[in-house]
């Protein structure tokens, strides 16, 4: 139990988790070190912070 | 017994108004051109009879004014002869001064929704680039930037125009919640507001950016509401090599010209003022001349 709670503790943030998304739509992020051109209908990993983003545009 | 020496006076040392009401010297003006003391009077005459002559003239009127040729433009010479409110931004040597953002069109960018901030980026101050920005939407959830001038655009990070619209953002950043992002090149980060982010099309904001400085002032013309304050002035000229000085006080002025603040090509600002004296009635005078004899 202890180690569980040790290993949860050092995971990343949800934020830095990558998840992968097939675009409905071009789309393309700049932020900082990140720059993804999506594609619509070719899957990718993306950052999860980016997700909510993708809903408001309608690209997932 | 012989003639004394003529009383000489030569160019101009300084002119100093003062606040009439807390006693105290708004500052000096030191990098001057001509500075005229002119009291000039009209008259009327009498004329009669065959006389090609009049037979008698009278004083009407006296055209009491100084005109200044003005070479500095220190914060207090807006405030008197051009009526201006000025804010002032206290030193910041280090780390520059960028301003809070403004919603110029809409009231989305600006914003839970959009954006909360608009600061330098740590460490990035050797690339601040003084002038005004405009984050401008491109989608919900993505700005451009765009900047109103180059002048400092090989300032630490080079930076450059995209196109004509005077873009400085190469492709439109993405705004995340409560997150920064960096405007490339410019030593600035926008951070995302604290909502889900989902600007209106359309609407911009602007802030501006000052690099380290000693001081910035922001002088507003034309607010409702403005004034041209009474002062008094002290007009000092150029000590002589024989040690002779002249004072002259004008214990009532007000500027009635205005400002012609001309930007010249490749050449130093200067410009008139004209600044009318009055006559101060607890003085009984317009003004006091002060020679000193060496």
């Amino acid at each position: 139990m202890k180690t569980e709670e040790t290993k949860k503790s050092k995971r990343a943030t949800p934020r830095d988790y990558e998840k992968e998304i097939t675009p409905k739509k071009d789309f393309r992020i700049v932020h900082n070190e990140h720059d993804i051109q999506l594609v619509e209908g070719v899957a990718v990993p993306v950052p999860a912070m980016f997700l909510e983003n993708l809903k408001t545009e309608g690209v997932i | 017994m012989s003639l004394s020496d003529p009383r000489i006076n030569f160019g101009v040392h300084s002119l100093t108004p003062v606040n009439r009401t807390t006693g105290l010297p708004y500052g000096i003006l030191q990098v001057l051109g001509d500075a005229n003391l002119s009291l000039s009077a009209e008259s009327v005459d009498l004329f009669g009879g065959s006389s090609l002559f009049p037979w008698a003239s009278e004083v009407t009127q006296i055209n009491s004014q100084m005109v200044v040729t003005v070479k500095a433009t220190p914060d207090f010479l807006f405030e008197l002869y051009m009526g201006a409110a000025v804010t002032t931004t206290a030193a910041s040597a280090t780390d520059g001064t960028v301003s809070a953002l403004t919603n110029y069109v809409g009231t989305t960018m600006f914003s839970s929704t959009g954006l909360a901030t608009a600061t330098l980026k740590a460490g990035e101050a050797a690339s601040l680039k003084f002038g005004t920005y405009m984050v401008v939407y491109v989608s919900a959830t993505t700005v451009d930037v765009y900047a109103v001038t180059d002048l400092q655009f090989t300032r630490g990070d080079d930076l450059t125009f995209q196109d004509d619209t005077l873009k400085i953002t190469s492709a439109a950043l993405t705004i995340t919640t409560d997150t920064a992002v960096e405007i490339p090149n410019t030593g600035i980060e926008l951070t995302g507001g604290s909502g889900t982010i989902a600007i209106t099309s359309g609407d911009v904001a602007i802030f501006t950016v000052a690099p380290p400085h000693n001081g910035l002032s922001d002088i507003a013309i034309g607010q409702s509401g403005i004034s041209f304050p009474e002062h008094e002035l002290y007009l000092v000229a150029k000590e002589r090599a024989s040690g002779e000085m002249a004072i002259v006080r004008c214990y009532k002025a007000v500027g009635v010209s205005g400002m012609i603040l001309p930007f010249a090509e490749r050449d130093f600002v200067q410009f008139d003022i004209t600044i009318k004296l009055l006559r101060d009635t607890t003085q009984d005078k317009v003004a006091e001349i002060r020679f000193l004899k060496a």
